[in-house]
């Protein structure tokens, strides 16, 4: 986590003029660094929502949030934002319905004019969400990232671009927040709102023993599944060969998934992007090393 | 330990009573409270029998030496120690991590048995064995089969049909095992494609023979895989490692040598599963875990479809209880200061009780509890649900009725002389309840530490319940008091260690 104790302060020193310049500078990734690996079976101290309907969504896409006087205009009924709402009559049944009332279910955070559709999981320096934001400028983009150091330069980054722009008008299709996605991702998003997951240059965990550590594995696939409508894909690139083996063994086998084809995939834009504008991916790039790429469609679940 | 020495866990199959005392089972008799008979566990050291307990299946941990012990609460980190570099190590270790040592003595944590009662199963978590038991009609227990999981199995069910085991492990994953062990020689069938079958989640993995995914990896990177130095040092290490060629794409599953299916897996440690059936009479997987999430799984073979989650809990999940007439209903409780009454296939809170406010009537000065018993049952006389409601620590047990349309009415409070560690409504006569106590304090020689009670005092005059004899039953417990203590109360060690929250905004 921190460094010794001067790295900790010249790094605080170097965020607070970054953020007296307006954040309009791009940050150095220096004041970022971070252990490669925090342990997603760990407790941490992670902030996230107890359902998607609590997540407060303002702050990390400002120009999405529903302004007041739109709040009159479609103030009937919106399906997306509905929260799940505590049965009326029960609740004044109960004897206790004061304490019912006071539950955070009640707390209602500002309505949003979208919903996040795209998420990078493990985003690292946010060099993808950077390169897709204007591919696809009327979709909310959101990486997450476990390590706080990284989310934070991610943040920053964002925050920079967005200033940079003096219409302000692009950038702000794309966020970074911390979470462990091995265990929440279900906290942040509901059941097939995403379209699309990417997972790029995953921590390969060699050691057999820390095969559950993996982003990718059966149990888990479930989850991606659960998120992602049927019809959205979930893109993954490795330059693990055996653990891009591994990626394509796991989706094969999960009966919600089937591969796309390599000619669809290689028609796909965001393909290309995730291939060239991610850190790992360059990084793979400069010392000529393979790039494994698979994509997978979610199935419609069937009849059960 | 003399006389009062606890049942940590219970098990009612009709007129019988099976509750377990360390690594051992005492029966009794409902009918007139008579002492039956005792199924020893035998580990070497512990007992008076000389034979050495091990045998084929490994009961090898049992005999590790008693000074041995075990984490609990805290996942799976044993697995990635590793995964830190150096300097970091020592930093992580200074920071309160929320892991609790409890002796590593041999334990029965979990017993339940087959509707008929014909068979009983019990996992002893100190060797992470689930061992199934035929019982013979007349109260006596003889184990038919042990296997040793993969990792600590925390919670356990027997489907309604009596085939299989679900069990529900520490590392998340929840595995389908026949009730009856038919571990011939398998002659394994390659896995066929899945469009043509439907196969369940594992299937692919656990296969014994070579299937599409269950590829024997050669190494794990190529040479022109670039990564960080310490990844590369790692490939080294894995190289090296070839020797034993058995590096799977399963972990672990590729050594059990017996029958079993991975259903589904959550990245916590699990607490809790339940099946329930929806109104069209498909089967759904419950699965509760420490990270505050109830999964809705369908059931086989479709248990990799999450159709929901129930999400509401702001603290770890410990119990979870479908009502036997209200199939459609969930009640959940963990550390909540409240419990959550569910419909659980649409993942919608239909009502909350705060249970602390009950609990703190009973000892004021709480902060916090933990739900340890959430069990329920039907009274057809009255149409009625009740449900019970133990905390762990707190010796009372909380009555509710569950009302339509759908809300927690409470009935009363049952002081007791101690606390309770299991309770199980009698099915044949639903207005009373077995409970065990702890009375290691209680300074009578022979306390009742298994009783039948009545809901309320009326039922007590009207059935006069009979008086378990465990006073006549071999004391097999020889542990210390503190010992025993730290290996029954384990729901508060779920509790994670308040840390700083970091700020959510971007
Ligand atoms: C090798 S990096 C790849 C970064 C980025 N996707 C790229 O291609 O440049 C993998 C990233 O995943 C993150 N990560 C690992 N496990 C995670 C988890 N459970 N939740 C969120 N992020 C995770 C790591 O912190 C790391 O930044």
């Amino acid at each position: 986590m921190a460094g010794p104790p001067h790295k900790k302060q010249r790094r605080e020193d170097y965020r607070a003029s970054q953020r007296e310049k307006g954040g309009a500078e791009m940050p150095q990734k220096k004041f970022y660094r971070q252990r490669a690996h925090a342990n997603p079976f760990s407790d941490h101290s992670l902030a996230y929502p107890s359902t998607p309907d609590n997540m407060d969504w303002s702050g990390y896409y400002p120009e999405f949030v529903v302004r007041p006087q739109e709040e009159e205009d479609e103030s009937q009924d919106e399906p997306e934002n509905e929260s799940v709402p505590l049965d009326k009559t029960a609740q004044q049944d109960t004897e206790d319905a004061e304490v019912i009332t006071k539950n955070e279910i009640a707390v209602n955070p500002p309505r949003m004019r979208k919903q996040v559709e795209v998420a990078d999981i493990g985003c690292g320096f946010g060099g993808l969400l950077v390169a897709l934001a204007p591919v696809m400028p009327d979709k909310l983009l959101l990486g997450l990232e476990i390590r706080t150091q990284v989310t934070e330069y991610v943040q920053d980054r964002i925050r920079a671009l967005r200033a940079k722009d003096p219409k302000g008008n692009t950038y702000q299709n794309i966020s970074c927040l911390r979470a462990n996605t091995m265990k929440f991702l279900p906290n942040f998003f509901r059941k097939w709102q995403l379209s699309k997951i990417f997972i790029c240059f995953p921590d390969p965990h060699f050691k057999a023993r820390k095969h559950k550590a993996r982003i990718v594995s059966m149990t888990l696939n479930s989850e991606y599944a659960y998120v992602l409508r049927p019809g959205g894909v979930v893109y993954t690139i490795t330059d693990v060969e055996a653990l891009h083996e591994w990626i394509v063994g796991h989706f094969d086998a999960h009966p919600s998934f089937v591969r796309v084809t390599e000619e669809e995939q290689e028609a796909d834009e965001c393909v290309k992007v995730m291939r060239n504008e991610t850190e790992e991916g360059k990084k793979v790039e400069r010392h000529r090393g393979n790039k494994y790429v698979a994509l997978f469609q979610r199935l419609k679940d069937p009849e059960w | 330990m003399t006389g009062n020495a606890p049942y940590q866990c219970i098990q009612v199959c009709g007129r019988f009573l099976f509750a377990a005392q360390g690594a051992n089972i005492h029966s009794f008799s409902l009918e007139n409270g008579n002492y039956l008979s005792t199924w020893k566990h035998l580990v070497p050291g512990t007992t008076d029998d000389e034979t050495p307990a091990v045998d084929a299946l490994g009961d090898f941990e049992a005999c590790a030496p008693p000074t041995k012990r075990r984490k609990i609460g805290e996942s799976p980190d044993e697995q990635t120690e590793n995964g830190e570099s150096k300097n970091s190590k020592s930093k992580s270790k200074s920071k309160p991590q929320s892991t609790y040592m409890i002796p590593d003595q041999p334990l029965i944590n979990l017993l339940v048995s087959t509707l008929d009662g014909k068979f009983l199963v019990a996992v002893t978590s100190h060797d992470k064995v689930i061992r199934v038991f035929e019982h013979d009609g007349e109260g006596a227990i003889e184990q038919i089969s042990q296997r040793t999981m993969p990792k600590r199995p925390c919670s356990i069910l027997i489907t309604p049909d009596g085939k299989a085991i679900m069990s529900a492990d520490k590392f998340g994953d929840v595995y389908s095992l026949p009730l009856i062990d038919a571990t011939e020689s398998t002659t394994p069938t390659a896995v066929q494609s899945r469009r043509t079958t439907t196969p369940t989640l594992a299937e692919a993995k656990i296969a014994a023979a070579p299937a599409k995914t269950d590829i024997q990896y050669k190494t794990a990177a190529t040479p022109l895989t670039v990564h960080t130095a310490r990844n590369r040092v790692a490939l080294e290490n894995q190289m090296m490692h070839q020797a034993s060629p058995t590096q799977k794409i399963s972990k672990d599953p590729s050594i059990l040598s017996f029958a079993h299916t991975l259903l589904l897996g959550h990245v916590s440690l699990l607490t809790a599963i339940s099946l329930a059936r929806d109104s069209r009479g498909r089967a759904y997987i419950l699965s509760a875990d420490r990270d505050e999430h109830i999964r809705v799984s369908r059931g086989p073979p479709q248990s990799h479809v999450i159709d929901t989650f129930c999400l509401g809990h702001k603290d770890f999940v410990s119990r979870l209880c479908v009502p036997e007439n209200k199939p459609e209903l969930l009640v959940s409780g963990g550390g909540d200061e409240e419990i959550f009454l569910w419909d659980w296939l649409n993942g919608r809170i239909l009502a909350r009780e705060n249970i602390l406010r009950r609990a703190k009537e009973v000892i004021p000065n709480i902060g916090k509890v933990a739900v340890s018993g959430l069990v329920s049952a039907f009274q057809d006389r009255h149409n009625t649900t009740v449900l019970s409601v133990t905390c762990e620590k707190i010796p009372a047990i909380f009555i509710y009725e569950i009302k339509e349309p759908c809300h927690f009415e409470f009935k009363t409070t049952i002081q007791l002389a101690g606390n309770p560690l299991d309770v199980y409504f009698l099915p044949a006569d639903p207005r009373r309840l077995v409970v065990s106590l702890d009375m290691m304090d209680c300074l009578d020689a022979a306390p009742d530490v298994l009783q039948v009670i009545g809901l309320t005092p009326e039922s007590d005059h009207a059935y006069p319940s009979p008086k378990i004899q465990t006073n006549k039953a071999p004391d097999t417990q020889t542990l210390p008091k503190d010992d025993i203590r730290k290996l029954i109360y384990t729901n508060e060690h779920l509790r994670k260690y308040e840390g700083e929250v970091a700020d959510q905004g971007a």
